[in-house]
Formats: structure tokens, sequence, C-alpha cells
């Protein structure tokens, strides 16, 4: 395995892998302390970046023995941050974040006992989560609880976003300037919603200098431990602190000028953006190789910078994030999305603004230092456009060889079709790219927010039971008829697009409140800073201050849908072979004492997956209604919905509320992954798969998710990896959006398994985003074993 | 005109450069006794029965209708193809060649052995700008031989034993027949890797792979050899003859695979003549 570029990193690394992630909860003190004294005097945006900027000013800083780059979110590494003014935990809840077996944080009793005295108290009625569920209608409430459809913004704010290049441009004090401007120029008199924009504008002021004097406490600490340090004698790490002091005082204020600066920059700003709110996604660099590129080539130029040494601050960017463990959930949230991973997923390779190859030195350095890392976050990902030379996916595909999940593929060529046909200029599509799993989005320009995902399949099984949950028996959607009285495949279909259509509406609306909510009660003054163009516009990134503003609903289960309505079709309507009774009966059941009506069920119907057209036909036309359900119905903000197909790990979660389905699948079985064949559907081998996608109209989507799993068998030779290559290339050729590829073969799966103490640093692909297998419920384990294993013979 | 085809293998990476979809007809006129597809020696279509599959329930009293199998534990191999419907399968995979420098790959069995639909295929192919290569034993009609030979990019012959009368115990033929068309073949300059089942107590011994090297050396005097591909000996074959007889009771298992020290030795011998060696595939 290859090894860190320098024995800090070593130690760095090391120190990240085995750190247990802790809940800390200095930030919900000081939080409520100055709600407690402030709460009432200011309007909300500016006591939003008040409260940011005396986080910013109290919180405990930490600078590790040996860091190059520095700050945490939390008092050290690992550390995880409370954020009871959107959620605020019960002392059950921590005692099951403390106790249970996967994504645990530790807590002390102590610190339970503060929370139980000093913050749960405060925050009782208070909370973001109590104001959205006290005035959801029923019609929302019973299919959420049923598992139709799960709801990002409960818990979590919305983030959803990457930066683009105006960091490196800019510091803190060109944007206050640009802020003043935008001040200055408010017309009191004929604007209706001046004082609404000088509040806004007035908190992301205050924002501002809150990083500012973030970065500023690191600098004074670092000349502290400078000092320290000279006193022992150690000369060497004395000359590091005064520089990183340097670093900090220049940055975030000011824009960067060395490579070293840059990253500096962005980490603070990352910490900036993870401290104000607990926004999904954290926060995102985006092409961080095109914008650290011009820093690499001057600072090389200049002396000022080795190649190794390029690695080794990377490298530290890479333990930085990985110290970042996402924010405790509960509940269905923490179903939808069971992992420490906070999906920051850089993006390497792709094209420039022009058009051009983005391919660059520090791409490279990039994908070495994912082999060297080997950490769970950050995701990473290649994104290879009909203009990237084949050399980078080659090397790209090596790394994908090792099997840790990392690097995924995406194609920018589809991607940047995505984002015009969705209304973006193409300079800013070009700009865009894809975070979080999959989704795109124009960096630094956009809020794309993924609102919640969407359980098709058990939308159809709600159809199959007109309008009722067979598996609690509530009534949780409207009636659409009694499918037994159905005389052809058409009158389903109608019922079950009745079905779709309503319970998309039935989500959008109690989104477009949330999204209200977040606009009113939790602005994101520091991200609006950042975000094009919310200071022109004076207004917040969840207040329609950014340039383009997109709501998504992803669509789970495309697999299993179009399975179960080739079943029905073929075998029910054209082939006779039982009857809709019979069906019904046998799925009420899960398929007791019918194994050979299951098997024939699976060994006789078309599957998506397998270039097969009967299937496939059915898969574009699902895609395409789900597709006219959503797509460009009004959001909250002057625009729309769009649709995209991932699931992260909710097909799990979406299993477990879902009973046995047509295509032989069993209750509480996981759904289809992302955009994937059902598991063991597809069996003629990742061209056909390939094929099978490529017959979708991606362009359409915001985003779709395609796993394939190879054993390392199939990638051993230069010849394989061309192959895989090959093989990328031919699907992007065919529309496809993105491709990730699990290697690792199912017998050492089995072993990690029975023996997860020898496979601690198992890292595998789950959706957009890699995860230890051994954090994974045993649920998710098998949805892992089960994806298609490619094998040649 | 139709072939008997029993099996098509899309994104195959081990039969030939690049991505390839592996066309397997059926029918073959030896029986070499280590053969790992056994159930494509019978030129007629068969029914397999594959026992970890079957559910016991019961509905195949007559294993003439294996598609009713709902568990597919009767599996039918073999079917009649026109060439419409083999170029149909054939040119979906087309955008997979065109990026990794695949093509179709014609195996089996004997390809050689149901000549007019091949050549009809390696017409078609040609046609379509699509490279081609023919996996064959060689033990085939000169006069068919050189009809393929134009339309064929690639050659993968297989190289199985030296020793005439071994050749006959084993394979139930002699070879001067294959010998004489492996030097047809190299002459024509098409190129072609030489596919070795290296068995052990067979051909694993220093005369027969001296005699091979010999052979080697021979053809690609004449003509383009590009690769020798060692093939270890593995037992998975057996398990199928289970599948096309599951009454039948196997005598214990007579060959084996070469030892590691063998087969590294066998290598490094072809490798030391200048030779393109690899294992598998």
């Amino acid at each position: 395995m290859p090894q860190p570029v320098t024995p800090r990193i070593a130690r760095l690394r090391q120190e990240s892998f085995d750190t247990q992630p802790s809940l800390n909860i200095e930030r919900a003190r000081i939080e409520t302390q100055f709600y407690k004294e402030n709460e009432g005097k200011y309007s909300i945006p500016v006591l939003r970046a008040m409260n940011f900027l005396e986080l910013c000013k109290k919180k405990t800083i930490y600078i590790g023995p040996d860091e190059l780059i520095v700050g945490e979110r939390g008092p050290r590494p690992k550390a995880v941050s409370t954020f009871p003014e959107l959620t605020c935990h019960s002392v059950e809840d921590l005692h099951v974040l403390n106790t249970r077996e996967l994504q645990r944080y530790t807590i002390s009793q102590q610190d339970i006992d503060i929370y139980e005295r000093e913050i749960i108290p405060f925050w009782k009625g208070k909370t973001q989560r109590e104001r959205i569920f006290a005035q959801v209608p029923d019609s929302w409430r019973l299919p959420y609880e049923a598992g139709l459809f799960t709801e990002f913004m409960e818990q979590r704010a919305p983030g959803h976003t990457a930066l683009d290049g105006k960091i490196y441009k800019y510091g803190m004090k060109d944007f206050k300037k640009m802020i003043a401007q935008s001040l200055s120029k408010l017309d009191f008199l004929n604007d209706p919603y001046a004082t609404d924009k000088r509040e806004e504008l007035t908190a992301m002021d205050i924002s501002c200098d809150a990083v500012i004097v973030f970065a500023e406490r690191h600098a004074a600490l670092a000349e502290e431990m400078a000092s320290a340090c000279e006193a022992q004698g150690n000369a060497v790490r004395a000359a590091e602190l005064r520089d990183i002091a340097e670093v900090c005082r220049r940055v975030p204020a000011n824009a960067p000028r060395t490579y070293h600066e840059a990253i500096q920059m962005y980490w603070f700003v990352h910490l900036g953006t993870i401290t104000e709110l607990n926004g999904w996604d954290a926060m995102n660099p985006g092409h961080f190789d095109q914008h650290l590129a011009p820093f690499y080539e001057e600072d090389m130029a200049a002396g000022i910078l080795t190649r190794e040494r390029a690695k080794e601050l990377m490298s530290c960017f890479f333990i930085k994030v990985n110290n970042q463990t996402a924010p405790p959930k509960v509940g269905i949230t923490a179903k939808e999305s069971g992992t420490y991973n906070d999906f920051t997923n850089l993006n390497i390779g792709g094209v420039k603004p022009d058009g051009s190859d983005g391919v660059n030195p520090v791409s490279y350095i990039m994908l070495e230092t994912i082999e060297e890392m080997h950490l769970l976050q950050p995701g990473t990902s290649i994104h290879i456009s009909a203009v990237t030379p084949e050399h980078f996916l080659r090397e790209g595909c090596k790394v994908i060889r090792r099997g840790y999940g990392y690097p995924s593929v995406f194609n920018p060529d589809v991607y940047v079709q995505e984002l015009m046909r969705q209304g973006k200029s193409l300079q800013d599509a070009r700009e865009g790219g894809c975070s979080g799993c999959i989704e795109v989005g124009a960096f630094g320009k956009e809020a794309y927010l993924l609102t919640g995902y969407l359980n098709v399949a058990k939308i159809f099984e709600v159809t199959l039971h007109n309008g009722t949950d067979p598996v609690s028996g509530k009534q949780v959607s409207i009636s659409t008829g009694d499918p037994r009285e159905f005389a052809s495949f058409e009158e389903l279909y109608d019922a079950f697009m009745k079905q779709v259509r309503y319970i998309v509406n039935q989500k959008m609306l109690v989104s477009n409140y949330i999204d209200r909510m977040f606009a009113k009660y939790a602005p994101a003054t520091f991200l609006s800073v950042l975000m094009d163009d919310c200071i022109v516009r004076g207004r917040d990134y969840y207040d329609g201050g950014p340039r383009y503003n997109t709501n998504y609903i992803q669509c789970t289960g495309l697999g299993t849908i179009t399975d179960s309505l080739s079943s029905i079709k073929k075998h029910i309507y054209e082939d006779g072979t039982f009857s809709m009774d019979k069906l019904l009966e046998v799925l009420a059941k899960n398929f007791a004492g019918e194994e050979k009506m299951r098997q024939y069920i699976i060994n006789h119907t078309p599957f998506f997956g397998n270039d097969d057209e009967y299937a496939d036909y059915i898969a574009v036309r699902v895609y395409n209604d789900l597709y006219d359900s959503i797509e460009g119905k009004p959001n909250t903000k002057g625009e729309c919905y769009h649709l995209n197909m991932l699931s992260t790990t909710c097909h799990v979660y979406f299993g477990t509320v879902t009973g046995a389905t047509p295509d032989g699948r069993l209750a509480g079985k996981a759904l289809s992954d992302g955009t994937s064949p059902s598991h063991g559907a597809d069996t003629q081998g990742p061209s056909a798969v390939v094929r099978s996608l490529g017959k979708l109209d991606q362009v359409k989507s915001g985003g779709t998710l395609l796993n394939q799993r190879f054993t390392p068998s199939l990638l051993k030779s230069e010849d394989d990896i061309a192959n895989l290559a090959a093989l990328i290339r031919s699907y992007f050729a065919l529309g496809g959006h993105h491709i990730q590829f699990n290697v690792v073969d199912t017998k050492t799966l089995r072993d990690a398994q029975k023996y997860p103490d020898q496979y601690r640093d198992l890292l595998v692909r789950v959706a957009g985003y890699s995860d230890y297998f051994n954090h994974m419920d045993a649920a998710l384990q098998e949805d892992v074993i089960c994806r298609t294993e490619n094998q040649s013979f | 005109m139709k072939g008997c085809i029993f099996d098509f293998k899309r994104y195959s990476v081990h039969d030939g450069p690049g991505i390839r979809f592996s066309v397997f007809f059926k029918g073959c006129p030896l029986h070499c006794a280590w053969c790992h597809n056994p159930e494509s020696q019978s030129f007629e279509p068969q029914v397999l029965f594959i026992a970890n599959k079957c559910i016991g329930c019961g509905s195949c009293e007559s294993r003439q209708f294996p598609e009713k199998c709902p568990a597919k534990a009767l599996e039918k191999c073999g079917s009649w193809y026109t060439v419409e419907q083999v170029m149909k399968r054939i040119r979906r995979e087309i955008p997979f060649f065109e990026r990794s420098g695949g093509g179709v790959t014609f195996s089996g069995g004997e390809p050689m052995a149901q000549p007019q639909i091949l050549l009809e295929l390696l017409k078609e192919c040609r046609a379509s700008g699509i490279h081609t290569a023919v996996d064959t034993s060689l033990f085939v009609n000169p006069g068919v031989l050189s009809d393929i030979i134009p339309f064929t990019d690639l050659f993968l012959l297989d190289l199985k034993v030296m020793n005439n009368e071994r050749h006959l115990k084993y394979i139930g033929v002699e070879n001067g027949l294959i010998l004489e068309n492996m030097h047809t073949v190299a002459r024509s300059q098409v190129p072609f890797a030489l596919r070795i089942p290296f068995i052990g107590g067979v051909n694993d011994n220093q005369q027969e792979i001296n005699a091979m090297l010999q052979l080697a050396l021979e053809l690609s005097n004449l003509g383009n050899l590009t690769r020798i591909h060692l093939l270890p000996y593995h037992d998975y074959g057996r398990s199928k003859l289970i599948r096309i007889n599951p009454e039948a009771v196997l005598p214990p298992d007579s060959f084996y695979k070469p030892s590691d020290e063998t087969i590294a030795g066998a290598m490094s011998l072809f490798a030391s003549q200048g030779f393109t060696v690899v294992q598998g595939g």
C-alpha cells in the first residue's frame, strides 16, 4: 500500500483514523448563553450572524503538534457539535448516540447532565424541528411515517452546494467592501424589501468578521506555541508555527497568495459554514485542483514549494476533512443517511470554464493523496470529459482498483448539458460539477437543495392497496381503485401515476413550507457571502439570494419498480400465468409457501439492467413520468423542482418499510440502490448494464447513480485497466452521468462480517460516498455484498 | 442458414484484446479429457440440470420443457440462431469495441465445425469494421481454414499435446492435421496467439514443454505470433459433467494443476526465448 508522503502525515493520518467521534456540547452552550442574552434584540439574520461571531470568538480552538493546516469545528478532531436551534437532542437521544453500535458518538454523563440542565430547557418549543412538525398536515404525516418519502430538512439545515473560485481572488475584507457597496445602494424609498436586505447584508458583514476573528485567534495561538517550541529548543516546529501564524493572519481576511494560503483559506471557510449551521454535505471546494493549480505553478516557479510539500499540504487537508465527522442524526434521518461521512466530494479533472481540459499537476497530486490517505473522508471523484486525457483516466482507474470506493467517475459532457437544460449559462454550467453524492450544481452560484427521497416502490405498493399501507393498515394516500378490477396494465399504470403525483405534491407542499422556515428562522448568513448573487441581491442563501435556486426530489428504487411492473405486465396481463388476486395474496404472505412462484418470477421476468427492450422500455417510461411529476413545479424562490436519482442508504431504510414486491423481492429487503439495477437482476455483465442505463435521458435529471461491483481479478493487468477505462468512456458516450465501482470480492466481505476487527480499514462504496464496512448495519452490509459481482471466468 | 450456439458472453475480457463479445458454438470434433466446457462437445442442443438452483418443486417430470422450470435449474444448452440474430447482438457492443480495441471472438466448441455460418458472421463483422478473433483447435478441414483466414483478424490457437501418442490417448485423434493447420495460419501472417492448457500429468513434463517451445519458435519464424498463454488446469469442468448427466458417477480426477514451480519454469523458458507469455486469459 502506498505510504503517506511524510512521517508527519503518517502520524496525523493514524490519529485521525483512530479517533472515535464524540459529541461536544460547547457550541450548544455558547449558543444557548448567547440566545439567552440576546434573543429578541436583533433581527433574526443579525442575531444568527452575531451568534456565529460569538462562536468564532469563544469556542475552544485547537492546533495539533504536527499540523500544517489548522482549525477544527470542535475543540479537537472528530469532536462533533450539536445545533439545538435546529434539533435539540433529548437525554435519551444522547444516551442512544453514546451507546449505539453504529455511528456512535461518545459523550460523558457529565455533559449529558449539563445538556439536560442548560440546553434542553431553553430550546424546548423553540427548535426548527418542533416548528416544522407542529404544523405539518396529516396528509403529509401519514405517508412520511409510512416511509413513502423522507424529509432532509427536518433535522439538518439544507446546504447542498460547493464553492467556485472566488475565495482565491477575494478575501473577507473584499467581501465586506462588496457588502458595503450593496448596502449603500439600498433604496429605502422605492424598494419595499430594503429593510430586510439591510438586515441580511449587515448579518453577512458580521459573518465576515467572525471568520477573520477565528483565524486571528489561530494566529495568536500559533505564535504562543512557537515561543514555547523555541524555549524547548525545537526550532523546526517553531518556524513552522510562525509560518502558520502568518498564513492565519493573511487568510481569510485577504485573498491567498500561495498554495498553502489557498488551502488554509478554503479550510477556514469550510469551518465557518459548518459552524454556522449543520448543512447537508458540509462544504465542498468543488474543482479544487483547478483552483489550486495557478498557486502551485507560481510557488514551484518561485522555488517556495516542492511537489512533496504540495502533497504534504494536500494530505493535511484530507485529514482535516476526515476529522469533521457528520453531525449525529436520529430517527428516520439517521436511517436514510446512516454514516459518519459528511459528503465533501472533491471534483478532480473535468473541464475549465472555457471548456478545455482541467487536468493539471495538482490533479495527479490529489490522486496520489487518495491512495496514500485511504480515509473515510473526503469523498473524491474524477471527471472524465471527451477532452480529458486518457492517461488521467487510467491513473484514476488504478486508484479505483485499490477498492477504497474512491474515486467515483463523473461525466462533465452530460452534466454541463443538465445544467444548461435547467437554464444555467454556459459559463456557470462549466464551472459547476457534482457534489454530495451525485447531484449537479452551478458551484458558487446555486442553492440546489435536496429535499428528501421518494420511495417509488412503496408508492406502487400503496397503489396495489388502493391508497392503504398494507404494513400498518392505514389509509395514507388517495384511493385510485382496486387493482383486481383493472382490466389492463395501462389502468394499473395510470393509477400508479396518480399516486405518484399525489405523494409528490404532499412532499412538495411541506418542503416548500420548510424552505420558508429556514429563510425566516435560520438564514445562512456566512454561506450567503460566498454564493453569487446573495450580496448583490441582499438576500440569504435560503431566500433566493443565489443566482440559481433549485429544489430536488431524489427518486429511489428504479430497478425495483421497473422489475415489479415488468413482472405484472408479463405474467398477469400478457401471459396470464397468475392473476392479480393471486399476486396480492402471495405478496401479503411474503411469498411464504410460494417459493416456486417467486423463483418463476425471478427467473422468467425481463429485468432492468440487461439491455432488454421489454424491461428497459418500462424503466424509461417510469423515469419520464417521474420527471413529469416533479420537473418544473414551482419552489418558493421563483424557480422550480427537478428530479435526481440517488438513494444514499435510504434504499435500505425504504426496503425495511416496504413489503414483498412483484419482482420477487422479499419484505424488508433493500430496494435497488441509486439508479442501479436491482441486486442480482443484472446477469449480462457491465456492458449490458450501461446500455440499459444509457436509455434513460439522463440530461433531464440532476444526477443519476450507477454502482457496479468488480472483483480484483477483473482489474489486475494493464489491459484490464484499459478495458475499465473503455467501459467508462462507452457509458459516458451513451449519456451516463456517473459510475462508481466497488472492487472487493464476496469472500473478503463475508470475512469482514465474521472478523470485523481485522477489517477496520475496509472502505466500500455505498452511494455517492464510501463508508467503513464495519460501520454499516447488517442490512446495508448484505446490500453491498448482494450488489451483483462481475467476475470473468 | 442457422448455427447452433450455446452461449454469448458480453464484456468478455479474456478472449482476446479489448472488451469483446464471445460467441460459443456448440459441437466439437474433439473430446479432450480435461475440457472445461464439456457441454460444448455435442453438436445437439441439450438440457443441463444445475442442482444447486433446484428448489425441489417437482414440476420437471419431463425434461423436454426446460423453460418451464421456475428456478432455471433446467437450462437449455444450445439454440439455433440465424446470422442476423447473432449480428443484432454483436452490434449492441460496438460502442465498447470502438473504445477498447475489442471485437468479436468466435469460440465454442469448435467454431470451424460450422463453417458456413462462421464465414457469414466473419464477413458481416468485417463489413461493419468489427475486429474478429477465432478461437480454434484447428482440427478442421484445411479447405475450411483457407476460407476463414481472410476474414479473421486474430487466431487463438489451442496447443494441447505435442507427443502424438499422448495426443491420441487424451484427445482422441492424432495431431498431424492440427500441426499442419498451425503452419498454414502462421504463413498467412494473420496474428495468432497460442493457448496452452497446462495439464498436470499430461503436458507439464520437460519433453512436452521443450517440444512446444520448438514449435513456437518455428511458427514465430513463419508468421506473427503475438503471445503465449499458459492456462493451468482447473476442475470447474467436472461439475458441468454432472449438469449434463445428473446420474453420472465421476471417476477421481486424474488431472491436476501443475506446481507453481513448473508453471514458473515453463513461463520463464518461453520468456527467455523472447516470447510474451501470460498466465491465463
